[in-house]
């Protein structure tokens, strides 16, 4: 054993007079690592970057396109989105095709009309094949404008009516009629105040240390009787 | 960034370990080409205390580069290295299969050039399929399955345990047979390569 030790400590030595193999060796694998972790690790400011353009065709014109495409120009909506309003499906059309759209929404005649009659009604959503996930994103938010506006409506159909109603008249609304529309608006909102303000179903994000598992549904829960 | 360099670094600085080891274990060749060997030999060592004395040697420097590694990128990346002498245990247990293995092809190879290929072909198969390039959970279900079974997985998995603090024994489970299995590689290896020294069939 004594004759091993000498021996491998004879050539470790002789390895530490020239280490520049070794440490050439050794800086390859924090590089690569330095580099893959650049590549893939999340980016703060990829929110900021994501911008999606959406080319919409409005045939509608009314109270409720004008809200929707308003709304794209608001809050996060802003930073994110990008319009382009065209004036024929074509035009939307071939946005999509040169891929100046990752998609395509025409928002049909009659719409407002239509949705303040309780009637149904559809848009038409093109989306962009040369894309995978902005056009899905766009899908996404649609359906959940599409959700938010038919909610709204179930909720505060007359007031709009009579908003739009006012906007149709020539002269200025009496302040009366405004302060009932308003008031009686704000009536209408506190049955659902409960569920939105806060929104009962909340998204957040953490970080995955500060990630405590919560017990499943389904495991047994001590459960005491009232009887006993 | 650190998540990532952490998920990506172990499985790395086990891939280029390999490549270490394989450059210092060639150095035997080149010993007996240069008729060090020989001189040792006459002055009354063994050819099994050579050979042991190579592979000791090996294990070594394997142990300070990955320990170099390991302080800096600690001190440096503030890499979460856990449980000291569990990732002694770990690495160590990589590092003796990395021996049998090297032992066994270079026993066998009928040239170094050719044995040298060889474990080139077999450590690049064993980092790919053991998650050294990217996270082994992305890796499709196939790939997983035969990844699991390499030598660089293993280890990867068991400091991978130590990382996320899971019970010693998912770290300890694959060091084991890594221990075991290199010895029994090494113990084989060893006997082929002294047969080679002794036969004179060094190309």
């Amino acid at each position: 054993m004594k004759t091993i030790w000498t021996l491998v400590k004879k050539d470790l030595l002789r390895d530490a007079r020239h280490p520049w193999g070794l440490i050439v060796f050794m800086i390859i694998p924090m590089l690569t690592a330095v580099i893959i972790s650049l590549v893939f690790s999340p980016r703060g400011d990829i929110r900021k970057n994501i911008q999606i353009d959406l080319a919409v065709l409005d045939r509608d014109d009314d109270l409720l396109s004008g809200v929707l495409r308003s709304v794209a120009g608001q809050g996060q909506a802003a930073e994110n989105l990008r319009l382009h309003l065209v004036e024929t499906e074509a035009e939307g059309v071939r946005l999509v095709e040169k891929r100046k759209a990752s998609a395509f929404v025409v928002l049909p005649e009659n719409l407002t009309v239509d949705l303040l009659d309780n009637k149904p009604t559809s848009l038409t959503l093109y989306k962009n094949p040369a894309e995978a996930i902005l056009p899905r994103i766009v899908e996404e938010g649609l359906l959940v404008v599409c959700i938010g506006v038919s909610e709204a409506l179930g909720l505060l159909q007359p007031q709009i009516k009579g908003i739009r109603d006012m906007m149709e008249r020539d002269e200025m609304p009496s302040s009366l009629e405004v302060a009932q529309i308003g008031s009686s608006s704000i009536e209408r909102l506190k049955t659902v105040e409960p569920y939105l303000f806060p929104p009962l179903v909340q998204f957040k994000t953490i970080d995955a240390a500060d990630y405590v598992p919560t017990p499943r549904v389904d495991e047994p829960v001590a459960v005491e009787d009232p009887n006993s | 960034m650190k998540d990532m360099f952490q998920a990506v670094f172990p499985g790395l600085m086990l891939m280029w370990v390999c490549f270490i080891a394989n450059g210092v274990f060639a150095d035997i060749f080149e010993e007996y080409r240069g008729h060090t060997i020989s001189r040792l030999l006459a002055g009354g060592v063994t050819l099994w205390e050579v050979l042991l004395s190579k592979m000791f040697r090996c294990l070594a420097i394997c142990w300070i580069c990955e320990l170099l590694l390991i302080v800096f990128t600690w001190i440096v990346f503030g890499v979460g290295w856990r449980h000291p002498v569990m990732l002694f245990v770990v690495l160590t247990s990589f590092n003796i299969f990395l021996m049998g293995i090297l032992a066994l092809i270079y026993g066998y190879s009928r040239s170094t050039e050719l044995a040298n290929a060889i474990t080139v072909f077999v450590f690049l198969f064993a980092a790919v399929l053991g998650g050294s390039f990217m996270p082994f959970n992305e890796l499709p279900k196939v790939l997983q399955a035969a990844g699991r079974w390499t030598m660089i997985r293993m280890g990867n998995y068991g400091m991978e345990s130590l990382f996320q603090s899971r019970a010693i024994w998912e770290s300890l489970g694959p060091s084991l047979y890594l221990t075991a299995a290199g010895a029994v590689l090494a113990l084989a290896g060893t006997r082929v390569l002294r047969r080679r020294f002794e036969s004179g069939r060094i190309a």
